[in-house]
């Protein structure tokens, strides 16, 4: 019974649902005009990338679980990330009161 | 197929549906409140997804850690930064949105790819089970020590940045000279910037 | 790996990362001696600091040619390698601190904090240097992302710093992201997380997957040290950031990719170095080109050094493509010889946007009646810059392309070649602006130029940073046998890099 848990869903299909939701959180990157928005994708992207360790860890790594302590760091690391990226965004919408990421234009690309 | 089994798919079959078409409100709802809580339950039902990987730790921790704390500071951003805005429409804005949903599914169908070609090494070895939080204790304290002091000075440093930029200071004096100051730049723009200081006021 | 139980009774070895504790104490003491005050903070940071980083560097000199033991139970390796990295990086930051705080101070921003999440900054860095491991790699990286974002965003009354640092955050994280996507599959296809045995793993693993890991990891670095067409962010950041800052990102922070690419490219990829190399030879010959062309156009000093930069990462990719023992020797020493000249025109820049309030390359007009030093400065630190002998740019530059010529990688020398020749024009011209001018066609801001004082608190650290990166620019070239040698003896002492050399050179017989 213990051999057999998880193994019901193949491997692949974790893979192509965080596949999917890595292609998701990069089209809202690219196209979102709302900084919190892109924000937002980014944490997509980072949860597609945990779903793939977390696999893995469970179907090829099952004694050692290094996928689900790499998973935890990076759940870490993003959280101080969002409270950076939350804290930029509000000391830039004091100095231009919009979170429009078109109209952060005075530097130039 | 016994009954253990088939719950099991359902309950993958429906949490993905939840992650994908959840994803999916987060990017392309109008609405941003909207998308925060749809992001919400995205990341409820990762963590969902991780119990079925028998990870129950970590799914405390996505729990704790992105429901509790990122998603609420982003509700919170939300909040703080929320004034009616009317987007100034941009030309080819639709064209733009339909070229990079080409391009993502470009690399969609590459990963996907990937993910099917590739002979990963299965199966293998058996499950830890419930012992899998012990076995991250013993991670983090033998082979992962140095991320994990490292992650500690990543987080008081996060900590000290964020509290550093997003607070009002009244401290606008230079500490050499006794000048005021404006915390701004050294180097001044030649062309005025056209900001909205009512928020500062 | 055996399994955690047997490792317990395994010795850290922690004494290899002696020098980042040290740069640890340093950072809670300015964070401490912060609490008592701004004042104080102003009085104490300063030397709290130097101590720190000065104790690292030596602490890093007695490793140097130690006895090599993986600490940390494989997750750090105190090679040569890692060692000269991290004290490029160390002194960068101890230079960029001395030229910071009068800029900080004069701009009223917060001393104490800039120092400690400067000195985290470093700590990130030195650390990614010696990281063999993919999660102290993502944690170390991102230790240095995170702070450089805060830093740039960190004139928080400025919309261009605060823009700067936004667009810097979202598109790191966003780099973040796909490196871990890299290593998730790095992961799944080895089942370590430990570089060398991944790449064990790789030698007969499939190709598509290890080609889009390769993409996936090598687009991260790419980003971090600036190459085309991964350096949108870079004018950006560079002209909205505070300089000092600046100076980091692009010393600091490039070392840390430079040492980041050596380790992942060659300790995981080696079964791959072909595709990687032709990626890389690609990426060099775009930043170069890119670089050093649209550097000509730029009025802004600041953008004019941030796309000069990227051309001098293209510079220093020649050495990495090759992969001889002179490629690995050259990059090292190229990057010692740009953390002077870079610093030191930064130093120059700093201190005329301090007394002027402008980075206008135009405004830099007829300098040398008001101010000596910082034109003689500035003149031999963009000279060093363009490769004009015989300054230490000059000896680095000729090294690598000499490494390059050796090693048959023809395209780079001469792209190499062709844009030195193009960075000169736009270098020179900056100082021909300075010198050449008459008293009558001075800019205005020159015009009104204030009196030279040496006095106010935190100008005198600024002088002695900008004396000492001249110098060592200038003289450096003609006393740069040491520096050669202990360049080779870097390179002599990483097993790793042996490994290499001696693979090329048998593939290269047989």
């Amino acid at each position: 019974m213990l051999e057999n848990q998880s193994l019901s869903i193949p491997l692949e299909a974790y893979l192509l649902l965080a596949s999917l939701l890595f292609c998701i959180g990069v089209w809202g990157l690219i196209n979102s005009r709302n900084a919190v928005r892109v924000l937002m994708s980014i944490e997509l992207m980072l949860n597609a990338v945990n779903i793939n360790l977390m696999a893995f860890s469970a179907y090829l790594d099952g004694d050692l679980i290094r996928g689900q302590v790499f998973t935890i760091f990076v759940i870490t690391v993003a959280a101080a990330e969002a409270a950076v990226g939350l804290a930029i965004l509000l000391s830039l919408y004091r100095n231009r009161v919009t979170v429009d990421m078109e109209s952060f234009n005075l530097l130039k690309w | 197929m016994n009954i253990a089994n088939s719950t099991e798919l359902i309950c993958f079959l429906v949490l993905s549906i939840i992650v994908i078409t959840g994803s999916l409100g987060v990017v392309l709802l109008s609405n941003i409140v909207y998308s925060a809580f749809l992001l919400g339950g995205v990341f409820m039902a990762v963590a969902g997804l991780y119990l079925l990987l028998n990870a129950s730790f970590v799914a405390a921790a996505q729990v704790l850690v992105y429901v509790g704390a990122v998603n609420v500071l982003i509700l919170f951003a939300i909040m703080l930064v929320n004034k009616k805005e009317e987007l100034k429409p941009i030309k080819g804005l639709q064209i733009r949105k339909v070229l990079s949903a080409g391009v993502c599914a470009g690399l969609l169908a590459l990963l996907i790819r990937v993910d099917l070609t590739t002979p990963w090494n299965l199966p293998g070895p058996s499950a830890i089970g419930e012992k899998a939080t012990e076995r991250i204790g013993e991670h983090l304290f033998t082979d992962y020590l140095l991320p994990f002091e490292l992650a500690s000075i990543l987080l008081l440093m996060a900590m000290i940045g964020a509290i550093v930029l997003a607070r009002r200071d009244v401290l606008v004096n230079d500490v050499g000279t006794g000048e005021s100051v404006d915390q701004g730049l050294i180097e001044k723009t030649t062309n005025p910037i056209l900001i909205d200081k009512r928020s500062t006021s | 790996m055996a399994a955690p139980e047997n490792l317990i009774n395994l010795s850290l070895n922690a004494a290899a990362v002696a020098p980042e504790g040290v740069v640890l104490l340093a950072m809670l003491g300015t964070l401490i001696v912060d609490l008592a005050g701004e004042k104080a903070a102003a009085k104490w940071s300063p030397p709290i600091s130097y101590l720190g980083l000065g104790t690292a560097l030596i602490l890093l000199g007695f490793q140097w040619n130690g006895p090599l033991e993986p600490s940390f139970l494989g997750s750090f390796l105190a090679d040569n390698l890692a060692i000269a990295f991290r004290a490029v990086i160390a002194l960068s930051t101890l230079i960029s601190l001395l030229i910071s705080w009068r800029y900080a101070e004069q701009s009223g921003s917060p001393v104490g904090e800039y120092a400690a999440i400067l000195l985290a900054a470093t700590l990130g860095a030195m650390l990614l240097c010696g990281s063999t491991d993919l999660v102290s790699v993502f944690v170390s990286l991102e230790t240095l992302s995170v702070a450089s974002y805060l830093l740039s965003g960190y004139m928080k009354r400025d919309a261009r710093s605060s823009e700067a640092a936004l667009k810097y955050l979202l598109v790191g994280s966003a780099a973040a992201a796909v490196f871990l996507y890299g290593a998730s599959l790095l992961y799944g296809i080895s089942g370590t997380t430990n570089l060398e045995a991944i790449g064990i793993a790789l030698i007969d693993s499939p190709t598509p997957l290890a080609a889009l890991a390769l993409v996936f990891v090598l687009a991260t670095v790419a980003f971090k040290i600036a190459a085309v067409p991964f350096h949108q962010w870079t004018p950006d950041v560079y002209e909205g950031s505070p300089t000092p800052v600046v100076a980091f990102l692009s010393v600091g922070s490039k070392a840390a990719g430079f040492a980041l690419a050596v380790r992942i490219l060659i300790g995981c990829f080696d079964a791959f170095d072909t595709q990687w190399k032709l990626l890389f030879t690609v990426l060099a010959v775009l930043s170069m080109t890119l670089g050093n062309v649209v550097a000509l156009a730029q009025t802004s000093m600041k953008r004019m050094l941030a796309y000069s930069s990227i051309g001098q990462a293209g510079f220093v990719m020649i050495g990495l493509v090759c992969g001889t023992e002179d490629g690995f020797a050259s990059m090292i020493l190229y990057m010692a010889a740009y953390l002077f000249m870079n610093l030191g025109a930064f130093a120059c820049i700093i201190l005329f946007s301090i007394r002027t309030g402008s980075d206008r390359i135009s405004d830099y007009a007829g300098l040398y009646q008001k101010d000596p030093l910082i034109t003689l400065g500035l003149s031999l630190c963009l000279l060093s810059l363009g490769g004009i002998p015989p300054m230490i740019g000059f000896f680095g530059k000729i090294y690598l392309f000499f490494a390059g010529w050796a090693d048959k990688q023809y395209l780079l020398v001469v792209v190499g070649l062709i844009t030195s020749v193009i960075s000169i024009y736009y270098y020179i011209s900056v100082i021909k602006m300075m010198v050449v001018k008459e008293p009558q066609e001075a800019s205005e801001v020159v015009n009104s130029y204030p009196l030279i004082q040496w006095k106010t608190i935190g100008l005198p650290p600024l002088r002695i940073a900008l004396v000492t990166c001249v110098v060592v620019t200038a003289v450096g070239g003609i006393l740069s046998n040491p520096l050669f040698q202990w360049a080779n003896s870097a390179v002599a002492g990483t097993p790793l890099l042996q490994q290499v050399i001696a693979l090329a050179g048998e593939r290269s017989i047989g």
